[in-house]
């Protein structure tokens, strides 16, 4: 069981992206829809994974990233985003991505990556 | 200026920004490999408005820039209507260097580089236009022809707008975002107008996007 949070200001990408995690896991799901809600609900959640976005009206995902990786070194934050260029994936990361995951959501590729992810967290507790 | 609220529920709007972040996204991936450069798109915005309502909208949403280009191009399928590019005057030759890295405009007569321009323009907006449709139409399950690309100057705008819709359409589904190619610093206006008759696809295709993740 695994604390969730998904950061896109679109409604429907963070359905689609909750749409792709197994319900019978037991995991801790939350949302936020804009980039400081998003910043607000890590610092109280402290999620164990976080997918998120790069294209969003009032911050930029990469913003994001940055600081968030930089307060909390450790976290797990997988970029999804249908910007793949190379100069992104690059920049993406330099600032400390887990991994970079192309939209639309594939569920396969989502569940892979979690418990990729799942194993890392758990070592870590080892 | 009216917006039909009531023609896209906020769920199906969302959904269909959504589609055009990807599609869009996706698009830029491609041409950032075609012409080896990176390209930013902003948050798609859609709006639903009159005919008549179109050219007032799209010199709000320009506003400050006052001599453009503009290239249009048709598409149909299902999924149907009209891709507009709006470039401020000469960022058409900030991209000229985009297709021929070596030349110098220097040895380039004025009205050959004109042409040159109005050339880059077509042929840039042609890729750009082409990807964004495309991938929206592939995710929306549908299939698009396209008409050539035409170039219209700064006077033929108002007229060409106005003449893009049947007299039986009403209102027309408004695309807008801004991309930038940072290495030229040069900008553009894509606006995707979709004719109003694709409504009910539109809603049923998006509908059928939402249900893969129920």
């Amino acid at each position: 069981m695994a604390k969730i949070l998904i950061i896109d200001d679109s409604i429907v990408a963070r359905m689609s992206v909750k749409g792709c995690i197994p319900k019978d896991c037991g995991h801790e799901l939350a949302e936020a829809g804009d980039g400081a809600a998003a910043l607000e609900l890590f610092r109280s959640m402290r999620p164990d994974i976080t997918f998120l976005d790069l294209t969003m009206p009032d911050r930029h995902g990469l913003e994001i990233l940055e600081e968030l990786h930089r307060d909390f070194p450790e976290s797990i934050i997988i970029i999804l985003s249908a910007d793949t260029q190379k100069q992104t994936r690059v920049k993406a990361e330099q600032l400390g991505a887990f991994s970079m995951i192309k939209k639309p959501p594939v569920k396969e590729l989502i569940q892979s990556e979690i418990v990729r992810a799942l194993a890392i967290v758990e070592g870590r507790h080892e | 200026m009216s917006e039909h609220v009531n023609a896209l529920s906020p769920l199906e709007k969302d959904a269909l920004q959504e589609i055009m972040n990807i599609s869009f996204g996706q698009a830029a991936a491609g041409l950032s490999e075609v012409i080896n450069m990176h390209v930013t798109l902003t948050v798609p915005r859609i709006t639903v408005l009159r005919i008549d309502e179109i050219y007032p909208y799209i010199q709000a949403e320009i506003s400050g820039v006052d001599d453009i280009s503009m290239i249009r191009q048709f598409f149909s399928g299902k999924f149907s209507g009209s891709s507009i590019l709006i470039f401020p005057h000469g960022e058409g030759k900030k991209l000229l260097k985009l297709f021929d890295e070596n030349m110098e405009l220097s040895s380039v007569s004025a009205s050959e580089i004109d042409v040159l321009e109005k050339e880059t323009l077509i042929e840039i907006s042609n890729i750009i236009m082409c990807a964004c449709v495309s991938k929206i139409a592939d995710m929306l399950g549908d299939v698009v022809h396209y008409s050539p690309p035409r170039y219209y100057s700064q006077d033929q705008i108002e007229t060409t707008l106005k003449e893009a819709f049947s007299e039986d359409e009403i209102f027309a589904i408004f695309f807008k975002t801004v991309f930038h190619f940072k290495v030229f610093d040069a900008s553009g206006f894509l606006f995707l107008i979709s004719n109003y008759s694709t409504l009910e696809w539109l809603k049923n295709a998006i509908e059928n996007y939402l249900n893969q993740y129920a």
